[in-house]
């Protein structure tokens, strides 16, 4: 009992004194064979949680500890299978994790009419039917995201996008540069024949930014608007239009972008819209 | 989204020291894919209820779980149970599946892992346990041609751990395979925590550094 005691205090003083990156890796080492307590392993979770440079390196250290399940594996009775399958039958899923900070999700029923907002609980929606990964089927929405790319862009698996950990403090006024200078900002390309576009994400700020140079305005007084893709009913962030040098600057603070998620913008009326009702300019498929 | 994506075979081949660079990060992705392409998408579709898919995964990753389960528990039917509870979790938790982590297959093998340890360390709690020397276990039935690949990812394995030092695959084992901790894995071998926590990590680097050499 006391040698675990000291040896919790050791581990939380390593980690407070900030001995460094090495006390840190050593902990990763034993936690991905599953040699901490649940106290220090807790305690290592948030310590990464506001280190996400060494989330992937933690991720590899488990990767490599799967090595001695590969080891022991061993097909089972063929019975289990069954059961198994009859078992989830009955079992709701949990919902993705949701964003914040953006306007409330508008849900559409089977016939594509906005029906009142919805928050997921259960089993995604039946919009999504089995062998579709995202079904896009009402009529004036196959113009812009149809089948194949749909399943492109969530079946891209979260290409360089990441959910973290609840943050700790708000950022007061945060700005665009800060976003697109952090450290480890990722950028999200957007390309179609409108080009200039980036989505870039911070996971030290938590936030994201809408980025562009050189980017041509809408036709007369339409707007663009960007979208959040992750799921069958797109999600609107922001409406703009470059200012008169062609640079965009929007900022989304406390939100990242969840994984699989992709970005489509399009031309709206002035205002925008609740759901996509333009052509698709730019889009990060 | 980026220039150009190598080829699969390029990327393993040059498999570094997977350490966070910026801007690399979509590379690391890459090569997890590039491992597990089948399952990528399979979670995908099982993240959006498709039940036909989990069966797919079911079958894809059932051994490497049932078999880690199986090794820590000992007891079969006590495995099959905590198997059964796995892929329910798998199941569940398949809409927060973050692929900018870990693949699924490891995925999948940390939460199978971490399921059996828990049972183990819960009945410790109650009573009294054998430490098992990390004994020999015959390799179990892996079945028909459609298994070869598992078998042939469970022949690196052992291969890959039988070039570790005997005291670093001991404590591996001690602490994947027996669910101690390395508090407990330096009670029971006699030697200090320091030693315990260089084993592993040790270990773990030249498990990583041999894995990562394709044949």
């Amino acid at each position: 009992m006391n040698d675990d005691d000291e040896a919790v205090t050791g581990v939380t003083a390593g980690i407070q004194d900030g001995q460094g990156d090495d006390a840190l890796r050593e902990l990763m080492a034993l936690a991905a064979v599953g040699a901490l307590s649940e106290h220090e392993r807790s305690e290592l979770d948030r310590a990464l949680a506001s280190r996400p440079d060494l989330v992937a390196e933690f991720a590899g250290l488990q990767d490599t500890a799967a090595t001695l399940a590969h080891a022991a594996a061993e097909v089972p009775p063929a019975a289990l299978r069954a059961g198994v399958l009859a078992t989830i039958r009955g079992v709701s899923q949990e919902t993705a994790p949701m964003m914040s900070a953006t306007p409330s999700e508008v849900a559409v029923d089977e016939a594509g009419a906005p029906s009142s907002p919805a928050t997921h609980s259960g089993p995604l929606p039946s919009a999504a039917p089995t062998g579709d990964v995202v079904s896009i089927t009402s009529g004036r929405r196959r113009r812009w995201l149809t089948g194949a790319a749909a399943v492109a862009a969530v079946a891209a698996a979260a290409v360089g996008v990441l959910v973290i950990a609840p943050f700790d403090d708000g950022e007061d006024d945060l700005q665009v540069s800060q976003v697109v200078e952090s450290e480890n900002a990722v950028v999200i390309e957007l390309s179609g024949e409108l080009s200039g576009l980036q989505v870039v994400h911070s996971p030290e700020h938590r936030a994201m930014a809408l980025v562009g140079d050189d980017v041509p305005p809408p036709d007369g007084d339409m707007v663009y608007e960007l979208w959040l893709i992750d799921g069958p009913t797109p999600t609107p962030l922001h409406i703009f239009r470059p200012d008169g040098e062609g640079d965009v600057e929007m900022l989304t603070p406390e939100m990242m972008p969840p994984p699989g998620a992709a970005f489509a913008v399009t031309v709206e009326p002035p205002g925008g819209s609740d759901q996509p009702t333009g052509d698709v300019v730019a889009s990060s498929v | 989204m980026y220039a150009t994506a190598p080829a699969c075979g390029a990327l393993l081949g040059a498999l570094p020291d997977l350490r966070w660079r910026p801007r690399a990060r979509p590379w690391v992705w890459h090569i997890r894919r590039c491992l597990d392409p089948d399952l990528e998408t399979s979670i995908t579709r099982v993240a959006a209820g498709d039940q036909t898919a989990f069966a797919s995964l079911y079958d894809q990753l059932v051994p490497t779980v049932f078999g880690v389960v199986r090794r820590v528990l000992r007891d079969p039917s006590q495995a099959e149970e905590v198997t059964q509870e796995v892929f329910v979790e798998i199941w569940r938790q398949a809409p927060r599946f973050d692929g900018g982590r870990a693949g699924v297959r490891t995925w999948a093998v940390m939460i199978a892992h971490r399921r059996a340890v828990d049972r183990v360390r819960s009945e410790q709690a109650h009573r009294d346990r054998h430490l098992r020397t990390a004994a020999v276990v015959e390799p179990g039935q892996i079945g028909p041609d459609d298994m070869a690949v598992e078998l042939e990812d469970r022949e690196r394995a052992l291969a890959a751990m039988a070039e570790l030092s005997s005291p670093q695959r001991q404590a591996l084992e001690l602490a994947f395979y027996d669910g101690l901790t390395h508090v407990q894995i330096a009670e029971h071998l006699g030697v200090a925590l320091g030693t315990v926590k260089t084993r592993i990590r040790d270990g773990l680097i030249r498990l990583r550094a041999v894995m990562g050499v394709h044949p």
